[in-house]
């Protein structure tokens, strides 16, 4: 029991002694602080910092420490050279100068009657993240957008504060592919009552993000000096990419009770030619975000003067309460501005009017997460709806309606989207479209132009919009007519749009068919025909490759002329010449047939039957093949024209029943007659029709103007493969058909007429020595 | 007098074909520019819709009119939009030589200005083989570059290939319209020899007649241009109408086929005209030229001008087989012929073998036999009538492509050696014989084609042997005495002006001439020439003076003939000049007439 009383006393008092030197101890170091918050004791504990995982050193401490009462003191803090490095050095930071002041007292609990002045200055951090920390691509769970409370904690609501000023002249992010660097700035502005008025954060970002510059700051201030939740933030950003971005945002946000807060956003930008603007105010409450977009786009297509949507409400609601995850919403009514044809004149806009002002309606509905992220699942529809558009050039109306659904960080990968589109162009009076374009680059050319009636087109149907990669169904229908021609065709087929795939083309496949077509050729006169094309061995290399670069519009044109054949009409047929096509047009070639039918064609003065005559295309075009046959019924007998080989140089030779030789075979089809009946012009053109044919020098065409045509005369020079023939179109009108205009070798025998030459020769007379010069007009008749 | 009506002649005939040749078409006028003072030239190509500016004269053709400005007499083609215009102009102007023309509007009206003309820089002819001296073409750069121009210089490669070897060529080209540079890709194929000949059977014509007139040989390389030759020698015969050759390539080497038109066999012609020596004639000629199936030829011919009358039946017969170039050759002639220096009546009958032969570069011909020859002289010898019976013989030597340009001459040479041997003891009434020797050289200079300069050399040696004696000199007939002067040979003399009237027994003479060729505009071709001659009064012996000549002047190929002016000044150098003429400036316009 002694011993035990003995144990309590020494106890006690030593118990007491400890009290009174911990007291004493606390007294002192509530006293003098300085005791144990000065360099050395921090420099002791740097090895804690180690503990943690981070290495901490600096070049110089100053630390003051001074007590303004028992339970309230004063530090003032500078470092030179403060360094924080984690232990794997992959994130470390620096600030040349580092000095901070604060007081701490108890008063019923722990606060902080000052804080401030606070300078870090010359700061600098490297954030590295080696390819083993890349982050996982699993999704993540849907982000809940939860603003926060913004007031100050409970030892800080009676804090003065001083200027805080905290200056990171270099962030670097460092990551596998890249390194990411900026700038950040933040600092405090206290006002005349040392509140916190003002925190500002400002922020330049300069490498790695292949921009000139790219700046954000973001301000908070609050009214109540943040004793309340009455802050209001503002955001502001300046993007700048010389020559291809310049965007600029402002953001406002701030709470509107209810717990719930009010977003303004106002955004510029301007992306190479393209403008866009957008602003929407908003309400985003609990669960629920109800707001108004007004957008533009400008510019951003040739063909687009401008889209423009204005007031249009939208809204998120949750479908499930703090999931974060609901019903989007978007009704919108959009106007595009199409650009103007390019007109001459004011005169001819006032002619002419196009409906460049389309009225759209788009209502979108999906369902989605309340903060979008790419990773989060995105399903719903848009549908939008062309209100109808008529005006003196076409009608136009339609609907387009699209349902999807996928994540959009793996598009287009498991994503469903199918559109169905109702969507229709007409032209009501094709001579309005003639007028209208006759001073632009598109003009309808002659003859076409002379027609008038109806043109459609239909996109109609639906598609899917990632199997087929935005191909929709197609249709295309022209009634026209003129006194003389017909132009009705029935075209279906797909077009295939550019921007669903990347790097693909707009494109359109159609199979185009020519139900009733009949168009006029023109009229030849007294020449023979020119060149309508430009002639393939005259270019400029260079020029050819950027043309072929430029191409953007791909297109596949089947063209048949299942029911009726096309025909045309010319004054060198009797009956309009049908012509069956069998066509693939695309941009670089076009190939297929061309089938001649069987017709009564004039052929050398009288009536013959085209049996036939295909053309098979190939390229060059003059490289085509041609097969054709002519027969002409004669009293005594059968003549056989058959074309063969190219269109350039076809060969043709010729076939009668009973047999009959060469020479009687074209003297019959020049001249129907034999050929010993002929005169002297007249046989020999016999002849050079008939060299000239076998040596293929005549080109199909020329062929096609000599058999329609009365033939007076025919030259041929087999030396340099010139051909001319002069056909009698009138009784006073001659036609020269030739393959070379110019002549190498003057003849010293010139047919005049009939039987009628011009012979100029030379006369050696060995015997007298003399060498004379003879011209003569002389009549020959062979018989 | 006669001189003056022979100029007067002479100078109208000339007149008469250049003016109707060269006179251009009435609308080349009409659509002249007004252009009022201080403003650019420009030409309405569509009153009122198309203008081009800053040319004096710009003309469509009617049909390129119609695609351009639209038909009016066709409901389908009355309107022509502007850029439809525009694309046809644009093409149409690509013919003419301009590429980049621009176009701008004014209201309703289309604006064009022609932009500059584009020539050959450059050209370049890849893959053609060394043998066939494309180095040779000339007047391709400088000029101004259209599709014409390719068609051109594609089918002269193709000619030129052709004629050296290369049966089945092609040739593509392509051109820069903004530097002018052409690259031609010349494809020549194999390089071939003929290896055989058909022909299209002519009715009642052995087959295998053709070949008499060929100017090449099978299993020798082919040569296209003397495939024409050949045509050119059946058609200017008679034979046929018209025939060419057909060639088709095969691996062993270059098959021909001959495609014949024969026509009719009798050919009557009547014709009237002027000739050189400055008179109008009229002329007639009946010829059979398939007799028989072995295509021999019988043909009487009348002439008849002011100076000379003539009527002549002659025959080639072929007894041999059909492509023997064998043949008799009966000829009767009687000849009236009227001249300053003498006047006479001939008869003549000649009963000829002749024959010839070709190879791949010469062609030869020969023909001999007697000839009996009736001369009446009423002037310029001894009266009277003189009879002749001579052996006469006659070898022609020409290459091929002398006869190929024999009416643009440029290449070649031809010789002829002609003899008279005539004997008194053998129905003669004189004993002389006669020998003329001529030939022509003509070079190219550097080959070009077309030619730049072409140098000419032609020559005669020519000598009657009899005794000299009066007796037998005054019944030697005209045509045993050489006279020189005139467009034949000096040129700077008169025509048969030298030596005298009476003649000379031997003649010799030596031409030089020079042409500028396809150098000027509009086929004008100036030379020079000079001229030698000497005469002799027996034959190969000559004397003094030499009699020369030398001038210049122009040939202009018109579309109906040759015709050459020539100006030049006789001179004489030498020996006793008592009793000569005397020089004088000598003018001649020739028509058809080549050096």
């Amino acid at each position: 029991m002694k011993f035990l009383k003995k144990f309590l006393l020494v106890s006690f008092i030593t118990g007491a002694a400890l009290s009174v030197a911990v007291a004493v101890f606390v007294g002192m170091v509530l006293s003098w602080p300085g005791m144990v918050v000065n360099p050395t004791v921090l420099k002791w504990a740097k090895p804690l910092a180690w503990r943690y995982g981070y290495e901490v050193d600096w070049g110089s401490a100053d630390v003051k420490a001074a007590s303004l009462s028992p339970l309230h003191q004063r530090y003032d803090l500078a470092f030179s050279d403060l360094c924080v490095a984690s232990r794997d050095k992959l994130k470390s930071g620096c600030f040349r100068t580092l000095t901070v002041s604060f007081e701490i007292a108890w008063d019923g609990g722990l606060k902080f009657p000052a804080f401030g002045p606070l300078s870090a200055a010359g700061g600098t951090a490297t954030l590295s993240f080696p390819p083993s920390e890349a982050p996982e691509t699993r999704p993540a769970e849907a982000p809940k957008l939860k603003i926060p409370k913004i007031v100050l904690p409970g030892p800080f609501r009676q804090t003065r504060f001083q200027p805080v000023v905290i200056d990171v002249q270099r962030l670097a992010v460092i990551t596998e592919e890249k390194i990411r660097a900026g700038g950040l700035l933040l600092s405090t502005l206290p006002d005349p009552f040392e509140h916190l008025g003002t925190v500002v954060l400002q922020a330049d970002l300069f490498e790695g993000f292949g921009l000139e510059s790219l700046s954000a700051s973001a301000r908070v201030s609050s009214p109540s000096r943040f004793l309340e939740n009455d802050w209001n933030l503002d955001v502001s950003a300046d993007v700048v990419k010389t020559g291809v971005l310049s965007a600029d945002a402002e953001a406002e946000i701030f709470p509107s009770g209810d717990g719930s807060y009010t977003v303004n956003v106002q955004a510029t930008a301007r992306i190479r030619e393209g403008r866009y603007r957008l602003q929407t105010a908003a309400v985003l409450g609990s669960g629920n975000l109800e707001g108004k977009v007004t957008a533009s786009a400008v510019g951003f297509t040739p063909e687009v003067q401008g889209a423009y949507a204005r007031d249009c409400p939208y809204g998120f609601r949750e479908t499930e309460a703090g999931s974060g995850r609901g019903r989007f919403r978007l009704d919108c009514p959009i106007k595009v501005d199409l650009s103007p044809f390019r007109l001459p004149s004011a005169t001819m806009a006032k002619l002419v009017t196009v409906p460049y002002n389309l009225d759209l309606v788009a209502v979108a509905e999906l369902e989605t997460d309340l903060v979008p992220t790419p990773g989060s699942r995105v399903k719903g529809t848009l549908d939008v709806t062309l209100e109808p558009v008529s005006r003196e050039l076409m009608d136009a109306r339609g609907s387009a309606k699209t349902r999807f659904a996928g994540i959009p960080a793996d598009f287009p990968k498991g994503w469903e989207a199918t559109t169905d589109l109702n969507l229709s162009f007409g032209v009501k009076r094709f001579q309005n479209l003639v007028h209208a374009l006759e001073r632009s680059a598109f003009a309808v050319p002659a003859p076409v132009n002379a027609l008038d009636g109806t043109l459609q087109v239909d996109l109609n149907g639906r598609t899917d919009l990632i199997r087929t990669r935005g191909t929709f169904p197609l249709k295309f229908a022209t009634h026209l007519k003129s006194s003389n021609q017909d132009f009705d065709t029935d075209g279906k087929g797909e077009l295939q749009l550019a921007f669903i795939k990347r790097g693909s083309k707009t494109a359109v496949d159609m199979e185009l068919q020519l139900a009733n077509v009949k168009l006029e050729l023109p009229r030849f006169g007294l020449s023979s025909l020119p060149s309508l094309f430009m002639d393939g061995r005259i270019h400029v290399p260079e020029a050819m490759k950027k043309q072929v670069v430029s191409n953007f519009f791909e297109y596949h044109f089947k063209i048949t002329t299942p029911k009726e054949p096309v025909r045309l009409v010319s004054e060198l047929v009797e009956e309009g010449l049908p012509v069956f096509l069998d066509l693939d047009v695309t941009r670089e070639k076009v190939s297929g047939t061309v089938k001649v039918g069987a017709t009564n064609l004039r052929l050398f003065r009288r009536t013959a039957r085209l049996e036939g005559l295909t053309v098979t295309l190939a390229q060059p075009p003059a490289a085509s093949e041609v097969n054709g046959r002519v027969r002409a019924v004669y009293a005594e007998y059968k003549i056989d024209m058959w074309i063969q080989g190219t269109v350039a140089k076809p060969h043709v030779y010729f076939e009668s029943v009973p047999p009959l030789a060469q020479d009687q075979m074209v003297a019959a089809l020049l001249y129907g007659r034999p050929f010993g009946d002929l005169n002297s012009t007249q046989s020999s053109s016999v002849a050079n029709t008939s060299q000239a044919l076998t040596q293929n020098s005549v080109a199909l065409g020329s062929l096609f103007l000599l058999a329609a045509t009365p033939v007076e005369n025919v030259n041929y020079n087999p030396d340099t493969g010139a051909f001319e023939a002069k056909v009698r179109l009138t009784d006073n009108t001659l036609l020269t058909v030739n393959t070379q205009e110019q002549k190498q070798q003057f003849g010293v025998r010139r047919n005049l007429s009939g039987n009628w030459v011009v012979n100029t020769y030379i006369e050696n007379d060995n015997e007298k020595r003399k060498q004379t010069g003879v011209a003569l007009f002389e009549w020959i008749k062979r018989y | 007098m006669r001189r003056w009506i022979s100029i007067f002649l002479r100078g109208l005939t000339f007149l008469l074909v250049a003016v109707t040749v060269s006179s251009p078409p009435a609308h080349a006028w009409r659509e002249a520019p007004r252009t009022p003072k201080n403003q650019p030239p420009s030409v309405e190509v569509c009153p009122g819709r198309v203008t081009v500016v800053g040319a004096k004269l710009f003309k469509l053709t009617k049909v390129e009119r119609s695609f351009v400005c639209g038909d009016s007499g066709s409901d389908s083609w009355k309107r022509v939009p502007m850029s439809q215009a525009k694309y046809h102009l644009r093409t149409f102007l690509q013919e003419r030589g301009r590429y980049q023309p621009e176009f701008s509007e004014d209201g309703d009206r289309l604006i064009v200005r022609l932009g500059p003309l584009t020539r050959v820089r450059s050209w370049t002819v890849n893959g053609a083989p060394k043998d066939a001296d494309v180095q040779d073409r000339r007047r391709v750069k400088g000029r101004i570059l259209t599709p014409k121009l390719l068609n051109e210089i594609e089918q002269w490669l193709v000619r030129r290939l052709k004629s050296r070897g290369y049966p089945c060529p092609d040739a593509k080209s392509k051109a820069d319209p903004v530097t002018g540079d052409v690259v031609v890709e010349v494809t020549p194929g194999p390089q071939q020899n003929v290896i055989a000949v058909t022909e299209e059977p002519v009715l009642r014509m052995n087959p295998g007649v053709p070949r008499r007139f060929d100017a090449f040989k099978v299993g020798k390389p082919f040569n296209d241009d003397l495939l024409s030759l050949s045509a050119d020698r059946i058609e200017t015969d008679g034979l046929l109408q018209s025939t060419y050759f057909k060639t088709t390539c095969e691996p062993e080497g270059a098959v021909l086929e001959q495609k014949t038109f024969a026509g009719r066999p009798r050919i009557v012609s009547v014709g009237f005209g002027a000739n050189t020596e400055g008179v109008v004639l009229v002329k007639g000629s009946w010829k059979h030229t398939r007799l028989e199936d072995n295509a021999s030829l019988f043909e009487a011919e009348g002439f008849a001008s002011y100076k000379r009358q003539k009527l002549a039946v002659s025959s080639r017969l072929y007894p041999f087989k059909p492509t023997s170039r064998w043949h008799l050759l009966p000829i009767g002639e009687i000849d009236h012929q009227r001249e300053s220096e003498f006047h006479f009546l001939s008869g003549d009958v000649q009963i000829n073998a002749a024959g010839g032969w070709d190879d791949q570069k010469i062609g030869f011909k020969f023909s001999f036999g007697p000839d009996l020859n009736y001369v009446e002289t009423y002037r310029g010898a001894q009266p009277g009538l003189t009879r002749f019976l001579t052996l006469r013989s006659r070898i022609e030597l020409m290459s091929h492509y002398f006869e190929y340009y024999l009416t643009r001459p440029r290449t070649g040479y031809r010789a002829s050696f002609t003899v008279n041997f005539g004997n008194s003891n053998l129905l003669s009434e004189v004993t002389a014989q006669r020998f003329l020797l001529d030939g022509e050289y003509l070079y190219n200079f550097r080959h070009y084609e077309p030619p730049l300069l072409v140098f000419g050399v032609r020559g005669g040696l020519y000598g009657t042997f009899a005794r000299g004696d009066a007796a037998t000199l005054a019944k030697l007939p005209p045509n045993y005495r050489f006279y020189l002067g005139g467009s034949p040979d000096l040129r700077g003399w008169g025509r048969r002006e030298l030596p005298s009237e009476d003649g000379a027994l031997s003649a010799a003479f030596l031409s030089f001439e020079i042409r500028l060729a396809e150098l000027l505009p509009g086929g004008f071709q100036p030379f020079g020439f000079f001229d030698a001659g000497i005469f002799g009064s027996k034959a190969l012996r000559f004397d003094a003076p030499v009699y020369y000549s030398p001038g210049g002047g122009l040939r202009w190929e018109s579309p109906v003939g040759m015709i050459r002016g020539t100006v030049g000044h006789g001179f004489k150098a030498g020996g006793n000049q008592a009793g000569t003429k005397d020089g004088h400036w000598q003018f001649y316009v020739s028509f058809g007439e080549e050096f």
